[in-house]
């Protein structure tokens, strides 16, 4: 049962991690990818439970990621949470099958209310 | 430029103390920019509106954000460490300068640098949010392409 963090930033994932704690999602097992290629591998590797993903990063952005998930018809729920927050861009994450996108910054409050629907909370 | 400079000092430091957890003043008596310790990191905006939004900041306010935003001991940052902080801090800000502007508008990929970037180097149209953080500089500087 894990949660993949995926973001270019190790600071942001670092941060991303304690919101998931604070939020009561430290019970999970967290995998960290710095941009969509990686997260790729990592989820045909070991699929997740929930991928939680920056929308810009070098290599592979996180919309062209879950446009690759769609296309290999891998079903893992996805959430953005980037610095991106205009209606375009989350008019795109949606039409894309995104479930969720979070703005940076963001508190433990906006997980809990984005990922229960989700995912359960496991302190 | 497109967005007061009372805005930019208030997003700036609601931002900074988000992610880094220590607030921001308004610079009362603005540090001199001493290049060698000076870190600077940018994000570009594309669109509607042409620019940049840069954080500049000395080492040790780096070195305090890489501390608070990856949970290690100040003296353990790394040199990674400190130019992935500021250039986290430049993508955060920069996204929310960006819903300000005129639409539509795309972020770039953040870069960062030692000293003060020449790309949007200092010009006439350029906003600098000049603040303090337990004595350290830190510029958030609002650069329209030229």
């Amino acid at each position: 049962m894990s949660i993949l963090i995926v973001d270019d930033s190790k600071a942001m994932r670092m941060i991303v991690r304690r919101a998931l704690r604070q939020a009561g999602y430290g019970g999970y097992d967290v995998q960290e990818a710095g941009n969509g290629k990686e997260a790729l591998d990592a989820i045909h590797a070991c699929p997740p439970e929930l991928v939680l993903s920056d929308w810009n990063m070098p290599e592979m952005s996180g919309i062209e990621l879950l446009r690759a998930l769609s296309s290999e018809s891998v079903k893992v729920p996805f959430g953005f949470v980037t610095s991106e927050g205009t209606p375009e861009i989350r008019e795109q994450a949606t039409s894309n099958g995104a479930s969720f996108l979070i703005v940076k910054p963001f508190n433990p409050d906006s997980f809990g209310e984005a990922l229960r629907p989700l995912l359960p909370p496991k302190d | 430029m497109s967005l007061p400079l009372a805005t930019l000092h208030h997003l700036s430091g609601t931002m900074f103390e988000a992610l880094v957890g220590t607030p921001l003043h308004v610079a009362e008596t603005p540090a001199a920019e001493d290049g060698g310790e000076i870190l600077g990191a940018w994000v570009e905006i594309h669109g509607a509106w042409q620019g940049a939004v840069g954080v500049i900041c000395t080492r040790d306010a780096a070195r305090l954000a890489a501390s608070a935003m990856l949970e290690v001991d100040a003296a353990d940052a790394s040199e990674t460490d400190l130019h992935d902080a500021v250039r986290e801090l430049a993508n955060v800000i920069g996204g929310q300068v960006k819903a300000l502007l005129p639409l539509p508008n795309y972020l770039s990929l953040p870069t960062t640098g030692v000293g003060m970037p020449t790309s949007y180097a200092p010009s006439v149209d350029m906003l600098d949010a000049r603040m303090d953080c337990n004595g350290q500089l830190v510029i958030v500087r609002l650069s329209t392409a030229a």
